[in-house]
């Protein structure tokens, strides 16, 4: 493996850490934040898919692909239990402000959604 | 002169007011790093004014509020939990780990080479005592091992369900604590708003969640209800319901070992069994450590364990290839003779009683294998032929002995890189749990602070207020003199 791109694989797990350490305070400032690094981390892994690798230095691109690994992990269980915390959040909120519907479902909230518009 | 002495009455009760909101962020900075504290705000509110109708207005006090949110206080807990389990299963799994070492250079492994070895020797040297002694030796090295590990895999064992029944009587005692709160809650004059009291009882629930997962509700009268997994009652008001840990042998279906180690169970107060709703907190996982991975290999009361049956078919396979052969062609011939016994009345101690008989010398074990095809140095080759075998008899599980005994140790390894993951992953989730309840319900040492630069500025400009009202009063009283 050549050393960029082992320095790819590492600049992904780097960028997927950094991420899981926003993620542990989920505010929407830090979201966007987040989301930025994944984007990078993604990008860094296609780099690295199209970089010419050497088969001697598989072990160490084994040994790098499984921290990535577990970061990734990591990252979506940090992911999800952020989501599930917020849509818990919102249904309960939903159930305070609106009630509950006929179907004993909590009532529609309604709340402002964020319009991003590339050029 | 009567509208001077309202306002002045007025004032005087809005500096009680601030008084009370300076209290209450006193208490705030003073409790921020106390565990299960969540931050206190005090409701003002406005009196009625109607100077025409006489009312002078005012601030009073309303209710104490607590910022604490149960939804987020049972995402802490539930994450906790989980983490309980995670670590607990880790610290386990290190300790067995231990048991099975892979290198090849010590343990049963090492044995087991050693043992092949040495047939492959004799069998080159088919004459030479010193190769059929070198032979006896390895083969009580390998029983040696074999027991090693299964008195090891026994200590463990007993470690865990000691740890099993010391996490009962910690999640016992922790229930007690919050019964004796309940109690309290219900005694206090301050009711079910005892905030003091409320951090008690949630630090306490946070501890509790380490060892085992529950939901825990609070009531109106400001008790807490603890329910294991949301059914079976630990705490209600102020009635506890003892959880205990026993070790029994399960009645159905009927156990095939009857002298098998005892499963781990936890029980209710009302006598039901309820381990198969405990799965997470260290308790789940002391459950799942001791009832399900170490069964696996020291067995149970429906089968063997891997160890045992790997101590068992080896001895039974070696015996079955010495017993076939002889040891001279005679007439008559010689057969030979077994060389390993174990404890045939209970499978599941196999591994724990394998010896080498002490009565076999070097001249019993059998050089010849009669065949069909005859071969003078069959047995030893036979022998040796176990660490890559080509029959099936020689096979466990349609493995080498060594390939299996690698295949227990990889399943240990799995689960402890599968633990060790997820404590890693469950601990970023606590922070990330914790800091969502600081957001809601913490106290913010920059948002006290504001508050008592604001409260302070009221309550000067009030006592100054006070003053010009005091001033004005002493005017008029002058003026009517």
């Amino acid at each position: 493996m050549s050393a960029s791109a082992n320095e790819r694989l590492a600049a992904a797990r780097v960028a997927v850490d950094n991420a899981c350490q926003l993620l542990i305070s989920p505010t929407p400032i830090q979201m966007d934040r987040c989301a930025r690094l994944l984007e990078s981390a993604a990008a860094e892994l296609r780099s690295f898919l199209k970089s010419p690798r050497a088969s001697q230095t598989r072990a160490e691109e084994l040994a790098e692909t499984r921290s990535l690994v577990s970061s990734i992990v990591r990252a979506k269980c940090l992911l999800e239990s952020a989501g599930a915390f917020y849509a818990n959040w919102v249904r309960c909120l939903a159930a305070l402000c609106g009630g509950y519907t006929g179907h004993g479902q909590p009532a529609p909230l309604e709340r402002g959604g964020r319009l991003l518009a590339k050029g | 002169m009567a509208n001077l002495l309202a306002t002045l009455l007025n004032s005087s009760a809005a500096l009680d007011v601030y008084d009370r909101v300076l209290e209450v962020t006193q208490s705030n900075v003073t409790n921020s790093s106390t565990p299960g504290y969540a931050k206190q705000s005090l409701r003002l509110e406005a009196l009625p004014f109607d100077p025409a109708k006489g009312l002078p207005g005012g601030v009073t006090a309303g209710e104490m509020q607590s910022s604490r949110d149960e939804y987020a206080e049972q995402a802490v807990r539930r994450q906790t939990s989980q983490l309980g389990h995670e670590q607990q299963a880790a610290t386990t799994l290190t300790a067995l780990q231990g048991v099975f070492d892979i290198s090849g250079e010590i343990g049963l492994p090492h044995a087991l080479n050693q043992f092949f070895q040495a047939a492959s020797a004799w069998g080159q040297a088919p004459g030479s005592t010193a190769a059929r002694q070198t032979v006896i030796e390895r083969a009580i090295d390998v029983a040696q091992n074999f027991r090693a590990s299964a008195t090891t895999l026994q200590n463990l064992t007993r470690d865990t369900e000691t740890q099993f029944k010391n996490t009962v009587d910690q999640v016992n005692r922790l229930v007690g604590q919050i019964q004796q709160y309940n109690h309290f809650v219900q005694q206090s004059v301050s009711g079910p708003h005892d905030m003091g009291m409320d951090a008690q009882v949630h630090a306490d629930l946070e501890n509790l969640s380490e060892l085992i997962d529950f939901n825990a509700v609070r009531q109106t009268d400001g008790t807490t209800t603890i329910l294991l997994n949301g059914r079976v009652p630990l705490l209600v008001g102020e009635q506890q319901f003892p959880l205990s840990a026993q070790m029994a042998m399960p009645s159905a279906p009927s156990p095939i070992n009857d002298n098998a180690p005892p499963f781990a169970r936890l029980v209710a107060s009302d006598g039901s069994d309820v381990t198969a709703q405990t799965t997470d907190g260290k308790l789940g996982a002391l459950l799942d450590l001791r009832n399900r991975v170490l069964s696996s290999y020291i067995g149970d009361a429906y089968q063997p364990g891997s160890l045992n049956r790997m101590a068992s078919q080896f001895a039974d396979r070696v015996n079955e290839i010495l017993t076939s052969g002889n040891i001279s062609d005679g007439p008559p011939p010689v057969p030979g003779v077994p060389i390993f016994r174990c404890d045939a009345t209970n499978a599941t101690i196999a591994a724990l009683t394998l010896t080498v008989d002490p009565t076999v010398t070097p001249d019993q074990l059998p050089l010849i294998s009669p065949g069909p095809p005859y071969v003078g140095n069959g047995i030893p080759l036979a022998l040796s032929q176990l660490s890559v075998p080509s029959d099936d008899a020689d096979r466990i599980d349609g493995v080498s002995y060594s390939e299996f005994y690698g295949q227990m140790a990889s399943k240990v390894g799995g689960l402890l890189k599968s633990a060790q993951g997820g404590t890693q992953v469950q601990q970023s989730l606590v922070a990330q749990a914790k800091n969502q309840r600081q957001q809601l319900s913490g106290v913010s040492l920059d948002e006290e602070a504001m508050i008592l630069v604001e409260f302070q500025r009221a309550y000067q400009a009030n006592s100054r207020f006070i003053t010009v009202l005091d001033q004005l009063t002493q005017e008029t009283i002058d003026i009517l003199r």
